[in-house]
């Protein structure tokens, strides 16, 4: 699985499916593990956890850089938003964390990634540690792909129930029936 | 090779019909209205604490020297949040008006209504609680003389900004989907 991809213009993660279960998944699924996905991020996130990627995309969990510094923690933005100097949570108003979406790509992919370019902009500075601290918060790892798909049968395991997103998908792609 | 081609054919009116149901069943769900809710709430207690009303890309404005000599006095006797300083035009000394703001939804109309609640909480002086003004004895009141004044901390003309608008569009955005299986 590849490791995220951080510039200044695109943070993001590209995950293939078809490298973990050899099945085929409908949009909505995909999109449906997708979420699943950031729900993970934004959970290790809140823990104060981020991940670090080597050379061969191999992710370990590591602890984000803590206390927040004296002059943020000092700072009016910090103080309105309630924030703890020793709870490092990636989240001021919420905003970066809340813009992170899942993105379906042809095949079994899917893309991680932010919609605003602002919010591209904050990540790729925590990422790189521009002009803050560096705290890698973005990405998730093979195991956290394997859980998100242990909880969604595929199209391939049987009989199964189409989805009304998946209804709306061939709707729009049907426009004579 | 033959090609097996199929092709199926929906009942677009029902299933339009049924997603219809199914949006507006989401978009009243409880716990949607809620999210947006303390969201937008926090928000606002965010915006109000940096000196800015909900709406609008401008401060408050500046304090005038009477008022600041007031909240110099206040300050003195009362328990002011971090946020507080004494030429910050941020609708808070005790900080008990912002953190009154709160919410009700309203599940009939898909809506939520965002107000000041509660009893004014007397401020301390020299000799003990100061007696509320008579139009300055819930936090309702205060804020609507706030509002008379030019302290208009969110009103009924919009949800902030372009990146608020998006964060509420997004939070609804995840229900639907995750609603729409």
């Amino acid at each position: 699985m590849k490791k995220p991809k951080v510039s200044l213009s695109e943070v993001s993660q590209t995950i293939d499916l078809s490298e973990f279960l050899d099945a085929t998944y409908t949009e909505a699924e995909k999109l449906e593990i997708g979420q699943a996905l950031i729900d993970r991020m934004v959970e290790r996130v809140s823990e104060g956890k981020g991940l670090r990627f080597d050379s061969r995309s191999n992710a370990e969990e590591i602890k984000l850089k803590s206390p927040y510094s004296k002059t943020y923690a000092e700072s009016l933005d910090f103080k309105a938003a309630g924030k703890s100097k020793n709870k490092v949570n990636m989240a001021l108003t919420g905003d970066m964390l809340a813009d992170i979406t899942v993105e379906n790509l042809p095949g079994a992919k899917i893309k991680l990634t932010f919609n605003d370019e602002t919010e591209t902009a904050k990540a790729y500075n925590h990422m790189v540690g521009d002009t803050v601290p560096q705290r890698p918060f973005f990405g998730v790892t093979k195991d956290d792909v394997e859980d998100a798909i242990s909880n969604i049968s595929p199209a391939t395991e049987g009989p199964r129930t189409i989805r009304l997103l998946d209804l709306l998908s061939a709707l729009d792609s049907d426009g004579d029936s | 090779m033959a090609i097996l081609k199929t092709k199926v054919r929906f009942d677009k009116a029902r299933i339009e019909s049924v997603l219809k149901k199914r949006i507006n069943d989401a978009i009243q769900d409880p716990a949607l209205l809620d999210e947006l809710g303390k969201v937008t709430v926090e928000r606002i207690r965010f915006e109000a604490r940096r000196e800015k009303p909900l709406n609008e890309n401008r401060k408050f404005r500046p304090l005038s020297e009477g008022w600041i000599k007031v909240r110099k006095y206040l300050a003195k006797y009362n328990n002011t949040p971090p946020f507080f300083a004494l030429k910050r035009a941020n609708v808070t000394i005790t900080g008990q008006l912002l953190n009154s703001l709160t919410f009700k939804i309203i599940q009939s109309r898909a809506a939520i209504n965002i107000f000041f609640t509660g009893d004014r909480k007397p401020y301390l002086g020299k000799n003990g609680p100061i007696p509320l003004s008579p139009n300055g004895k819930t936090n309702e009141q205060v804020a609507s003389n706030l509002f008379d004044i030019g302290f208009v901390i969110f009103d009924k003309t919009g949800l902030g900004d372009e990146t608020f608008q998006r964060r509420l569009t997004n939070i609804v955005r995840k229900f639907i989907r995750k609603n729409l299986r």
